[in-house]
């Protein structure tokens, strides 16, 4: 067994990771400052728990992993306090994606949640579907027919000219 | 579909990539400090919270049963008279405490409160004698006249006297004539309600003493000399008092009062 990561393996993680991992969160969640805050927070967790982080084959997958349940959760959360909203006023303005990957984001925050995360660990973070499943803990077959949904569905909402632009931004 | 998923996938890597250009980062070692700073915090604030809670709930119910069950109005505390330093005396029995001449009146608190140990069978909780075994010198300060070279006091001194209702214990009445005794200059007051705020004493000015006994003469005090001056007065907070005749034999001031 190894000893729990040492700082300067953390911290030597975290300079790797820290920017592809906001690059993906932020694909599944459309919104930049919720991507970096769940990427910090997943990174203080790690922290926290080093000792079980060293038993995990890729601690980035571990990161990820954390941050992208904090994600759904914040999003979940987000959409309960919409009365706080009203009452209190639309929070502070967060970095928006640019001209060109508007529609992207925007046909990706319509599709389901479960379905736009596999097509970011699919096809952004590069994870064959048997990770995938063992990533999000259901069988290969559910990702399969997520990422086929997915798929569809985002094709209907985005043309090829879309996505050209989008990909020569 | 091939084709469409080679230029999804080319449309999200850039969009990752444009994220990654925002991203402002801070280091490691700042993730790790804020981590260890969080989890320090964790460990403080929850036994604090925990401790407070049950010293919160242990004061509310100490309260109760002080105070809730056998006061004929809700909300109206027992009658008492009390000092941080004569509970801690740990005396037993009860006894009463007459205001001197010109002292203030028991407050509505107090009007209903009659005698030690009548009512309702309980005996109420009043000072006792044995103050004056943590002030030497007990007294009702009705006046107070600053000067620059310090001040003078008016006092009465409390005298105690044998409670033939208790055997065993006596009871705090006013005795003998107005004296005056020197202030100090950099003499330390300690004042309780009603001149100060609540039954602690804390300190305060000798202007804001002067003023206050003006306000509210015959209070009782405590009294330290050094020097031939008083040094440091500490008001011992009543709350209830009994009214009771003056009576003899008042304690001994220190020399050449």
């Amino acid at each position: 067994m190894r000893p729990p990561l040492a700082p300067e393996e953390f911290d030597d993680l975290y300079a790797r990771s820290f920017h592809r991992l906001v690059g993906q969160i932020y694909a599944m969640t459309g919104n930049m400052a919720d991507a970096q805050d769940v990427v910090q927070e997943a990174f203080m967790r790690a922290w926290d728990k080093r000792s079980q982080l060293t038993l995990t084959q890729s601690p980035e997958a571990w990161v990820r992993t954390v941050a992208g349940r904090l994600a759904v959760s914040r999003w979940r959360r987000a959409r309960s306090g919409l009365k706080a909203v009203f009452r209190h006023g639309t929070p502070e303005a967060v970095a928006s994606p640019g001209p060109d990957h508007a529609a992207l984001v925007a046909a990706l925050r319509k599709i389901p949640e479960m379905q736009r995360r596999a097509i970011v660990l699919h096809y952004l973070c590069d994870l064959p579907v048997a990770e995938v499943a063992e990533e999000t803990g259901v069988p290969e077959g559910t990702v399969k027919a997520r990422l086929a949904r997915g798929r569809a569905a985002l094709a209907r909402y985005l043309s090829d000219d879309m996505l050209e632009e989008a990909a020569n931004a | 579909m091939r084709d469409w998923e080679g230029k999804f996938e080319a449309a999200l890597r850039s969009l990752a990539e444009s994220a990654r250009d925002q991203a402002v980062p801070s280091s490691g070692s700042d993730i790790r400090r804020r981590a260890e700073t969080r989890r320090r915090k964790r460990a403080f604030v929850l036994p604090s919270a925990l401790l407070t809670f049950t010293l919160a709930g242990g004061t509310a119910f100490g309260l109760t049963a002080a105070f809730g069950h056998s006061s004929p109005h809700a909300g109206t505390p027992r009658p008492t008279a009390s000092s941080p330093q004569a509970i801690a005396s740990g005396h037993a029995g009860p006894a009463t405490l007459a205001p001197g001449p010109g002292s203030r009146q028991p407050g509505p608190a107090a009007a209903g409160a009659g005698p030690a140990g009548s009512g309702n069978g309980r005996p109420a909780l009043q000072p006792l004698c044995q103050l004056t075994k943590v002030y030497p010198y007990m007294a009702y300060v009705q006046a107070v006249s600053l000067q620059p070279s310090g001040g003078v006091l008016d006092i009465i001194t409390a005298a105690c006297t044998p409670d033939p209702q208790h055997p065993g214990s006596g009871k705090l009445v006013p005795s003998g004539p107005v004296r005056q005794v020197p202030l100090a200059p950099g003499a330390t007051a300690l004042v309780t309600a009603p001149i100060g705020q609540g039954t602690k004493p804390s300190p305060i000015s000798l202007t804001q003493f002067g003023f206050g006994v003006q306000q509210h003469p015959g209070a009782l005090f405590g009294i330290a000399f050094g020097g031939g001056q008083a040094t440091r007065i500490t008001e011992v907070y009543i709350h209830g008092a009994s009214p009771s005749s003056p009576s003899a034999g008042p304690p001994s001031l220190p020399a050449g009062f």
